[in-house]
């Protein structure tokens, strides 16, 4: 095992200036390592969003194991099913059967019939070539009155097309049927957090009278189902383009990406963007000059209170960490390090920036073998960590506890982050134990 | 058979394996695409945080597996290995590579080859239960990493430890958040052993060497099993098996199988039984024992059951005594007592983690409450 003062030298080695790297050319790939740190959500967490659903994983039990008790730990075990596959199973050609059977044995055991059963499949079935299609029609034959929904857990796959995160953003609203479009509804697609009400989406569109419907609100299957009466679906993250595509395609709504940036210019021209799509009204200058007053009061207040406090921010909190690490060097802080091991695409001209602007901010990566030892090789609260996996490695219990951008967005997402910032910097948290929750915050999202 | 589920599963080989050998400075890798390595030590090791241990994931790609791209694993490993120069390699597999036939030991040679550090492949599967894992572990250790020479055997026989033990079978799946694991051994320490190595909790090589020079083996879950009867073999040190429960060691030895390989159904007990008992082989039986020894009960113990036999075994019984997860398929049963196992539930009940000393006092609690 490395001593401490020999992986401390091997971690200075991995961690780069980022005027010496090039864009998404930071680190090599190689061997991984597992953070503590395990609040961002997994495939079955998303699942959980669609109410009176119910999922059935088909996997060997090394998969299954973490699924499985991902249910158990928010409480969800009556929603939740596996078929467990054996190695005979693979070889004997049953497959289908495995799984056709075994949904319908778990179906007929439950005490209430779902609306909709997710019906996981893995890398296995996929190296098999099995006929998904016989599956789910054989199913969704027997049962007119459930959804059979093909889910995959296939990680292997991840750099093979779709990722295993965009597949399940697709497959999220596949239960969504064609039915009349409403003009004054849209919804916000792929997020896992609800969108704050004080955000600035959410501003424009109630000056316009327009509803906002979103799958972390709806509290029952109907709920969810009024989602294809949307004229638009709006969302926030790369990763659902490919379902709001899908959406658009067999629902008809239209639908537009809005980045979540922390850039004040970029914030009114994203929003300008969506009242443009949506043909409504913008919000009034004043709005957004008072706004901006306020968000440089309170950084310039945060900044007198945190002095140089080193900070470092990593990829879990936002899809847009450069775009607020900008904010931050802009006003004063002093971001120190950046954890990532690469960056959203929307990201290259605010890392063209920082690289030129503040080139000694250090970027580090999060899944490489030696990362193992940098929770041991800081020294405890140093830093002010924005984000679970910066807080981890870099040993600080004073950090902005948010994972995928907890439903902030905009303006208000700037002044809740300076708050948030504000409050970790004056109150300790204990880390360790907060840091190893999975998919923080779901439980509370979640409805039947 | 259906194989279907309602409840949880028991962890995989792979991570049996990894665990069996977590504190021993080695490398190991799990050939796997991702999610193995989360969840091995988000649910299975809870230790991951607190002791370091150079465990990652190969992260398997599908070209890489269809293409046979053996270079890229190879490099990696050699370039990690470098880096914290592990007293051994290790690489465990999981479902993809089983199916794609990836050569475990020819990778492995190929790396030994150009390190020069032992370098070990070993075709776990991710499909076969935890057990399993742990003893291909074991296998590995005795085998390739503390049994070396014939001179070994000699020196042990002429310098026994007097009342040296060594304790096989305590990893973190079947005994951590409860404590077991220190309750066992402060048990031996109290009745003047003196414990040369434990397999594999709190040691390191060094110590596991040491074990030729014990009296007797303690042999505390089933996954010990196989290894105690191999240096039973091989260095003549007798072994026994069972759990200390109270004050007393509960030696079941007479009441198992000669299964040694793996797991197979297994039931003993009282027909028309009071008390089922579910959970780790040993364990149960050493409770099976103390329950039929300070109480009236009829008591019996069921092994690696199916859920849907389990529904049927626990039926209108008084007591259940099993993982907290077993509860919703314990219908019609007077009181289910949850007794945690982390190969079953992982860190669920982390912080209300019972011993197999509380179990045994709340049930006699009950009888003598109810009877």
């Amino acid at each position: 095992m490395l001593k401490k003062i020999e992986s401390k030298k091997i971690l200075e080695n991995i961690e780069v200036k980022i005027s010496d790297v090039e864009f998404n050319k930071m680190f090599k790939s190689g061997l991984e390592y597992a953070t503590v740190a395990r609040g961002t959500w997994n495939i079955s967490h998303v699942g959980m969003l669609i109410p009176e659903s119910h999922q059935i994983f088909v996997c060997a039990a090394n998969c299954l194991r973490g699924v499985v008790l991902t249910a158990a730990e928010i409480h969800s075990m009556d929603r939740f099913s596996t078929i467990e596959v054996k190695e005979n199973m693979l070889y004997d050609g049953s497959m289908e059967f495995v799984i056709i059977d075994g949904v319908i044995d778990i179906v007929e055991k439950l005490d209430k019939k779902p609306k909709v059963v997710l019906v996981y499949l893995s890398c296995l079935h996929h190296f098999l070539g099995i006929d998904i299609d016989m599956i789910f029609k054989t199913l969704n034959d027997k049962y007119e009155d459930i959804d059979f929904i093909d889910c995959y857990m296939n990680p292997t796959l991840r750099k093979s097309g779709l990722t295993p995160d965009e597949l399940m953003r697709i497959r999220l609203y596949r239960p969504l049927k064609k039915i009349d479009i409403k003009n004054n509804v849209v919804s916000i697609i792929g997020n896992d957090f609800p969108l704050n009400e004080n955000s600035e989406i959410y501003k424009v569109l109630n000056k316009n009278n327009i509803i906002l419907k979103d799958i972390t609100k709806c509290k029952n299957f109907d709920e969810y189902l009024s989602i294809a009466e949307s004229f638009a679906y709006i969302y926030l993250f790369k990763a659902v383009a490919p379902s709001a595509n899908d959406l658009t395609n067999r629902l008809l709504g239209k639908n537009i990406f809005i980045s979540n940036s922390f850039n004040f210019d970029e914030i009114m021209i994203e929003i300008k963007k969506l009242c443009d799509f949506l043909n409504i009204k913008n919000l009034d200058k004043e709005y957004y000059d008072e706004r901006i007053k306020i968000c440089r009061e309170k950084l310039f207040e945060l900044k007198n209170i945190l002095g140089d406090k080193k900070i470092c921010i990593d990829y879990t909190y936002t899809t847009r960490i450069l775009s607020l690490a900008k904010l931050l060097l802009d006003n004063g802080f002093n971001v120190d390090r950046i954890y990532a091991d690469a960056f959203q695409v929307e990201e290259v001209d605010d890392f063209s920036y920082i690289k030129e602007k503040f080139p000694n901010v250090k970027l580090m990566p999060t899944v490489n073998p030696i990362m193992l030892y940098s929770n041991d090789n800081e020294e405890e609260d140093e830093y002010l960590a924005i984000g679970q996996k910066a807080a981890y490695f870099s040993n600080t219990n004073h950090f902005v506890n948010i994972v995928e951008g907890g439903g902030m967005f905009g303006f208000e997402g700037i002044i809740d982050t300076v708050d948030l910032m504000r409050d970790a910097y004056l109150n300790k948290k204990n880390m360790r134990e907060l840091v190893k929750i999975k998919g923080l915050g779901c439980e509370e999202c979640i409805r039947c | 058979m259906l194989n279907t589920k309602k409840i949880s599963i028991y962890t995989a080989d792979t991570f049996g394996f990894c665990s069996a050998l977590y504190e021993l400075g080695g490398l190991i890798i799990i050939h796997d695409a991702s999610g193995c390595n989360s969840t091995y030590t988000t649910h299975d090791e809870p230790r991951w945080g607190l002791i370091d241990s150079n465990i990652y994931i190969s992260a398997l790609t599908e070209i890489d597996s269809i293409s046979g791209n053996d270079d890229k694993i190879i490099n990696d490993i050699i370039e990690t290995a470098k880096l914290v120069n592990p007293k051994f390699i290790a690489i465990c597999g999981t479902p993809i590579p089983s199916m794609t036939g990836f050569d475990y030991l020819a990778v492995a040679k190929i790396i030994e080859d150009k390190i020069k550090i032992k370098t070990f492949g070993v075709n776990t599967t991710g499909m076969e239960d935890y057990v399993i894992g742990i003893i291909k572990a074991y296998d590995l250790i005795f085998d390739n990493l503390i049994n070396d020479s014939e001179k070994n055997y000699i020196d042990s026989r002429d310098n026994k430890i007097e009342n040296g033990i060594n304790i096989i079978g305590l990893t973190p799946l079947d005994f951590y958040y409860n404590n077991e694991d220190l309750m066992i051994k402060k048990f031996f320490l109290d009745k003047k052993n003196e414990i040369i190595s434990s397999f594999t909790v709190g040691c390191d090589i060094e110590n596991l060497k040491k074990f030729k020079y014990a009296k007797k083996n303690i042999v505390v879950a089933e996954s010990g099993i196989k290894l105690a009867e191999k240096i039973s073999q091989k260095y003549d040190i007798p072994y026994d098996v069972g759990i200390p429960i109270l004050d007393k060691f509960y030696s079941v030895k007479n009441l198992l199988n000669d299964n040694l390989n793996g797991l197979e159904k297994f039931e003993y007990g009282d027909c028309d039984s009071d008390i089922i008992i579910i959970g780790e082989k040993i364990k149960s039986l050493s409770l099976y024992s103390f329950l039929k020894e300070k109480t009236k009960f009829k008591v019996k113990v069921f092994y690696r059951y199916t859920e849907d036999e389990l529904v049927e075994i626990v039926k209108n019984k008084k007591i259940v005594i099993a993982d907290g997860l077993f509860e919703p398929i314990c219908n019609f049963v007077d009181k289910f007592i949850n007794y945690p196992h982390v190969a079953f539930s992982g860190r669920l009940y982390d912080d209300s983690i019972k011993n197999i000393n509380d179990i045994a006092m709340e049930v006699l609690e009950y009888e003598k409450n109810n009877f």
